[in-house]
């Protein structure tokens, strides 16, 4: 509370506040066209003549062993090409599959072990058709011992239950976290914290499996072909596409490692990745397919997934139980926490997300509020869900927020208060939210406390608000390239294939500012054989392109102004760039194209003085929600969302607040409809199609308001941050929710009608 | 027609058609596009008929039938058919089997590879969704033999026409497009909104484009570039 | 998909005649039948595919004396958007219009959509993982398994599911009678659990089209999570009769429409605020939910009540 923090500006014109392009609008983004024409092209997309196709065997069973299989019959189909099994050798020798990117289990790329229902096992055929495919698999006679399956990380915690995944951990479920420990932290003594508390209160939060739901499903395509730029051994080059948006955890590296070979003998075909939020799931075709094709003498493959099996990639199941203590004033003084989180069979990346930061999510979120008393402890437990990846980020601030609403609801307070008087750093970001937020919404007209409004359709109405950092996430994204070219352009290649959030058009931008370029000029490119490695590929780390960006940009003009100079007979000081044009100072009237002055190139790496984001919390974010509650169907509308986001500085205005909206239209569905359903007796998943997985259409699309505010306290160009991983809150609608029916809060997400339903009926009995 | 080769007949009027037409609306300097991106893009083959039961390639229709009836007298599957579609105004012959979608003939005959995309394929997505006659159908679901006779319209055909210049242009600008997946399938719908209600209102828009998913939550900006195409459009630009 | 032939029907009797053996497959707009096929949820499969979207002059809407006819390949977006039907069987529209998505009602077709099979999960999982009462197994999965969309009427031998036609409870409101190529059968006769199907059609018969009898009043409503695409939780038709009686059928509650003696007798002495919460009570009065559907029970008053609403005063 009260607390402020210092700016953090560094690097060259940092506090720039004249800007003729960042931060405008009207600068349609360079694929756009592509992307809505249809010309565009997708790993779905790809197709030549002579493509085969690629299909694995899928588990029937929630967890299985195949004791026997017999390949004959399928071998012998007309069309099939080629029917390999988990006892072929080189398949045997293929590293392990890996599906996330920090995953604890690895297991064979084609092993006898399912671990879910669908999982891929046993075999894989390739024939000249889908149909034939099918046929092929229909005739693989496959002996089955079903094993025992848990789908519930409490299930997997319990004393006794079965072990999944013996040969990592032969005592219980607990995988850990990236260290393979559980963590337990503790700052004061919480048990005293709450003695000495006014109030004491309970909170429970559970979030389900929700599918990280990539708009593309899986799609690996290969084949080898010689190398355009000439290889001196004649190997062929691997063209391949991957779907994982870091090109480290693709099948590029897993192929070259299991074929010996080179990182430069494989080459992305993946420009366009779809929506990847957070996934980093590969399926077992991105290594299939370019073995597949290479035993096929390099044909292409196409190794196809459909929309089922691309449910398998889910942000993990997440319980949270334990006590506040609180005062009267408002303050929190204690909180004692126990997290259990799920991994899938093959879990992953949200170890990694969690253990890097060495706390346990939450408490890292607890440690910015001024209380002294914490203690949480968190562990990751097996099941046999599905593979788990990471959502990080909102879910640290989620207990937080439930634990203010606790304390606002205790002492009739509103929330905003109570979130004003326990962040402990509020200035200039939090206040500054939290001021623009309250008036866009009118929350001052519209709080109510719980359960006191009913609209005139007969509906409860409730509102919220809640508070959360805006992550830098700088740590990987400070390498630029640029270079101007004879014909008088500048340009960057970038490596990442494009997920949706405009990173390159930003740098466009920033660059173009920076030197004095037309943006039409600053040409920011994809070049799959370029070896940069993580330029942006996230909302997030966008921001941290821009910065190094900035730096180069400003490095190569110097080099441009250098040379102009000179043609000019003038010293570098005495010339500017202007429009794309170099310019005399003293009189702008001359100008000179720098068209075919020549070749000038900067390469920058280096990262602005920036700690990484720990304690101090500079970007903050307000978001509120506005709420109608049916209480005869137990159904809930959103019927508006603000956002007030600190975005540091706004550099692209269409894209930074384009990803607000998809977050909070994401948040609209993880809070009222989505969540991965599996039989309890089977453990076949039931909802794996785009009918029973509700993803929030057109007509449930809530109002959105995005209110911009512009702290430049970020770690990117100009004191930008990240954007859109803080919002995808599916909590706050549970506590408007809350203030609509004045009953409990409900303790599993998604809020369907039957548990609005069930905390009506518990208010009446 | 006739005497037009695919890859010919594709110059002509197909996709190098749409690369030109970028290229002469001016979009390749708007965008910061370099020509040879969009070239890059552009990928012309010259269609060739597989025999489906064994994967042998023929070069035209009739060498495939006496193919499939010397080499595979008793295959279930009966003798592979084609069918002349009509696609962004041009006839075209192509193999198609019963049971291939128009998504998938597409994909395999034509090249026109990204406009149609694969989302759910049971029709719960609206990802695919192509123009039939004038209304929107949902290409994963719809079979190719059905389409004979039936003037197919795609994301490709329509962004290639100049009168639909201003909607392209209001959906870039709007960046209706975050990831891109879905957008021609929405861009598709946008095109029989403008031509169904002139100047349609924001609930119009979204009741039409409801069966269109986007999980990037563009809905807002698809009714930005719909409204202002529409005005745009009606005023004659 | 799998390799089927496919046959181009010119008349429903010609179809009819070809799908007799129960090997050739018949199907309208195909929104629902591909999907099937793709994912192979029975175990049997056909060899032959028969479009019935090329039978001539079958989509048809005219009025004939007290009743609509309505051609089986009346398109969705078509049967909601008819003038005749909004003002004749305003239920009818209504139900026509909420079906799936826009682009699904441009495919699908009114005798299409009444014979959609059960959107039950256990059915519709790919490659008959389960192999459930409808398809020949011994047990419905979901009476002990997942049900929160599932049936509160009880079964319909020995299925659980629940109805998922939109349109259905508003032709069974409505009195419509469904003329096959081989019988006319009543529309509130016409569905339940068979086989495979959601009605009492069989091999080698085709729905034709539909007599649909004037109602001066009639109402639908719909309660699904989201506002287009998604298969109702339930949802429910309401229509009076040309003798003043009112009829009342909840859809999503059973396996087949669920017709409500109990909340018709509720409203026979008119349709007024308190009879309609009367009959919301009444309807649901009966209700047996399984283990995760109780809040269907909720939902069911609430849409009967509503929809009476809708036609009252």
């Amino acid at each position: 509370m009260g607390e402020k923090c210092e700016s953090i500006l560094s690097g060259v014109n940092d506090d720039r506040t004249d800007f003729k392009y960042v931060g405008t609008w009207d600068h349609p983004g360079r694929q756009s066209w592509d992307m809505i024409s249809g010309v565009a092209v997708y790993p779905t997309d790809l197709w030549e003549e002579g493509t085969l196709t690629a299909m694995a065997l899928h588990s029937p069973y929630g967890h299985a062993k195949i004791t026997g299989l017999d390949t004959s019959e399928a071998e012998k189909i007309e069309g099939v090409k080629l029917v390999l099994t988990y006892e072929d050798e080189e398949i045997a020798s293929m590293p392990k599959y890996r599906p996330s990117y920090y995953e604890f289990g690895a297991s064979p790329l084609l092993g006898d072990e399912a671990e879910f229902e669908g999982d891929e096992v046993g075999v894989v055929v390739v024939a000249v058709n889908e149909e034939t495919c099918k046929r092929a698999l229909d005739a693989v006679k496959v002996d089955w011992e079903a094993l025992p399956f848990i789908l519930d990380a409490r299930e997997a915690a319990k004393p006794g239950a079965p072990i999944l995944r013996p040969e990592m951990n032969p005592d219980s479920n607990m995988t850990g976290n990236t260290f393979g420990a559980p963590v337990e932290w503790e700052n004061g003594n919480v048990e005293e914290g709450l003695a000495a508390a006014d109030h004491v209160a309970m909170i429970e939060y559970g979030r389900p499996m929700w599918s990280q739901f990539r708009s593309m499903p899986p799609a690996y395509f290969s084949y080898w072909a010689n190398d355009p730029w000439g290889n001196p051994d004649g190997e062929k080059m691997c063209y391949v596409t991957n779907h994982a948006h870091f090109p480290s955890n693709g099948p590029i590296v897993s192929a070259y490692m299991g074929f010996g070979s080179h990182a430069d003998k494989f080459r992305a075909l993946t420009p366009y990745m779809a929506s990847r939020y957070c996934d980093f799931v590969e399926k077992r075709g991105a290594q299939l397919a370019p073995l597949l094709s290479k035993r096929l003498g390099g044909v292409p493959v196409r190794f196809v997934n459909t929309r089922r099996q691309s449910f398998d990639a889910a942000v993990p199941q997440t319980y949270i139980t334990g006590r506040i203590g609180f005062n009267d004033d408002g303050t929190l003084v204690a909180v004692q926490q126990r997290n259990v989180h799920q991994s899938g069979a093959r879990g992953g990346y949200g170890d990694k997300t969690h253990g890097h930061l060495v706390l346990p999510p939450n408490a890292q979120a607890f440690k910015s509020t001024v209380c002294p008393n914490i203690y949480s402890d968190m562990a990751y437990y097996v099941t046999n869900g599905a593979c788990t990846t990471a959502d990080p980020g909102k879910d640290m601030w989620e207990p937080v927020n439930l634990a203010f609403a606790h304390i606002a609801n205790a002492l009739n307070m509103p929330i905003t208060d109570v979130i004003m008087k326990n962040v402990k750093v509020t200035d200039p970001s939090l206040s500054a939210c939290m001021d623009a937020g309250k008036k866009a919404f009118d929350w001052d007209g519209k709080w109510h406390a719980p359960g006191a409004k009913t609209l005139e359709d007969g509906r409860l109405h409730g509102v919220a608000a809640r508070a959360c950092w805006s992550m830098t996430w700088g740590m990987i994204s400070y390498n630029i390239n640029l270079r101007m070219g004879v014909d008088g352009k500048i340009y960057m290649p970038y490596a990442e294939a494009l997920i949706g959030t405009y990173w390159p058009d930003a740098a466009q931008l920033v660059i173009a500012e920076e030197m004095g370029m037309k943006p039409e000029d600053v040409i920011v490119y994809y070049a799959p054989n370029y070896n940069n490695w993580q330029q942006g590929d996230a909302a997030d780390r966008g921001s941290s392109v821009t910065w190094a960006a900035k730096e180069a940009a400003v490095q190569l003009k110097a080099q441009i102004l250098a040379t102009g100079a000179s043609l000019f007979g003038v010293t570098p000081d005495e010339v500017d760039l202007v429009d794309s044009m170099i310019t005399l100072k003293a009189d702008p009237a001359q100008q000179m194209p720098i068209v075919g002055i020549g070749q000038l190139a900067v390469g920058y790496c280096g990262k602005p003085e920036t700690p990484f984001q720990n304690d101090v919390v500079r970007t903050m974010n307000v978001d509120f929600c506005e709420v109608a509650v049916d209480p005869e169907t137990g159904l809930v509308e959103v019927l508006d969302y603000v956002a007030a986001h600190d975005f540091g500085k706004v550099i692209r205005p269409a894209s930074a607040l384009g990803q607000l909206e998809m977050a909070l239209t994401q948040a609209e569905g993880r809070a009222l409809r989505e969540e991965l359903i599996w039989d309890e007796n089977t453990g076949v998943l039931l909802n794996g199609n785009m009918y029973d997985y509700k993803v929030p259409t057109a007509l449930d699309q809530p109002k959105i308001d995005s209110v911009p505010v512009e702290s430049r306290m970020g770690g990117g160009a100009y004191g930008s941050t990240g954007v859109a991983h803080a919002h995808t809150n599916a909590g706050l609608v549970g506590l408007a929710i809350q203030n609509a029916t004045g009953g409990d809060f409900i303790t599993m997400q998604p809020f369907t009608p039957d548990k609005v339903l069930a905390v009506l009926a518990a208010q009446q009995a | 027609m006739s005497n037009v080769s695919r890859r010919d007949f594709f110059k002509a009027g197909g996709l190098a058609g749409i690369a030109a037409g970028v290229a002469g609306l001016g979009i390749g300097s708007v965008l910061g596009v370099p020509e040879e991106a969009v070239a890059q893009t552009v990928t012309v083959t010259d269609f060739v008929y597989t025999c489906p039961v064994c994967g042998s390639k023929t070069t035209d229709y009739d060498s495939l039938v006496k193919h499939f009836e010397e080499a595979h007298p008793d295959a279930s599957c009966g003798i592979p058919q084609c069918a002349t579609l009509t696609i962004n105004g041009n006839e075209l012959k192509v193999q198609v089997e019963p049971q291939w979608t128009l998504r998938e003939t597409l994909l395999r005959a034509t090249d026109l590879h990204g406009g149609t995309k694969e989302m759910c394929d049971r029709g719960g997505c609206g990802s695919c969704t192509v123009l039939i006659d004038g209304v929107p159908a949902l290409a994963c679901t719809t079979l190719a033999v059905q389409c004979e006779g039936k003037v197919i319209e795609t994301s490709e055909g329509i962004a290639a026409d100049e009168r639909y210049r201003p909607l392209v242009e209001a959906y870039a600008k709007a960046d209706a497009a975050q990831c891109g997946y879905c957008t021609p399938g929405q861009f598709t719908v946008a095109k029989y909104i403008i031509e169904k209600y002139g100047e349609p209102t924001e609930e119009q828009i979204r009741e039409e484009l409801a069966g269109n998913i986007c999980r990037c939550g563009t809905y807002s900006r698809h009714v930005q570039a719909i409204t202002e195409a529409a005005a745009a459009m009606k005023g004659g630009n | 998909m799998k390799h089927f032939k496919h046959m181009q029907a010119s008349s429903a009797d010609e179809a009819a005649n070809e799908a007799k053996n129960g090997t050739a497959w018949v199907m309208a707009g195909g929104t629902d039948l591909l999907g099937t096929l793709k994912d192979e949820i029975f175990p049997e499969y056909p060899e032959c595919v028969i479009d019935l979207k090329t039978i001539p002059d079958m989509d048809g809407i005219a009025e004939e004396g007290d009743a609509l006819r309505i051609g089986a390949l009346a398109k969705l977006a078509d049967v909601a958007e008819s003038d005749l039907v909004k003002t004749h069987a305003a239920a009818l529209a209504q139900a026509a219009g909420r079906v799936a998505s826009p682009t699904i009602r441009h495919m699908g077709t009114l005798g299409g959509n009444i014979c959609q099979m059960h959107r039950c999960w256990y059915f519709r999982v790919p490659d008959d993982r389960f192999h459930c009462k409808r398809k020949g197994g011994a047990t419905c999965p979901a009476r002990i398994g997942d049900n929160r969309y599932h049936s509160i009427f009880g079964d319909d031998n020995g299925c659980f599911a629940s109805s998922s036609h939109d349109t259905a409870p508003a032709l069974v409101a409505l009195g419509a009678t469904v003329v096959t190529t081989k019988r006319e059968v009543p529309a509130e006769e016409f569905f339940g659990a068979h086989g495979h199907r959601s009605n009492v059609l069989e091999d080698g018969e085709v729905v034709k089209e539909f007599r649909v009898p004037k109602a001066a009043k009639s109402a639908f409503q719909k309660f699904a999570l989201r506002k287009s695409i998604d298969f109702p939780v339930a949802n429910c038709a309401v229509a009076q009769t040309a003798d003043g009686a009112t009829r009342v059928v909840l859809g999503g509650v059973h396996p087949a429409p669920w017709r409500s003696r109990e909340a018709e007798e509720a409203v026979a002495g008119g349709v007024t605020a308190d009879a309609a919460e009367a009959a919301g009570e009444a309807a649901v009065s009966v209700a047996r939910p399984l283990g995760k559907n109780a809040y269907k029970v909720d939902i069911a008053r609430t849409l009967v009540k509503r929809t009476l609403m809708d036609i009252a005063g």
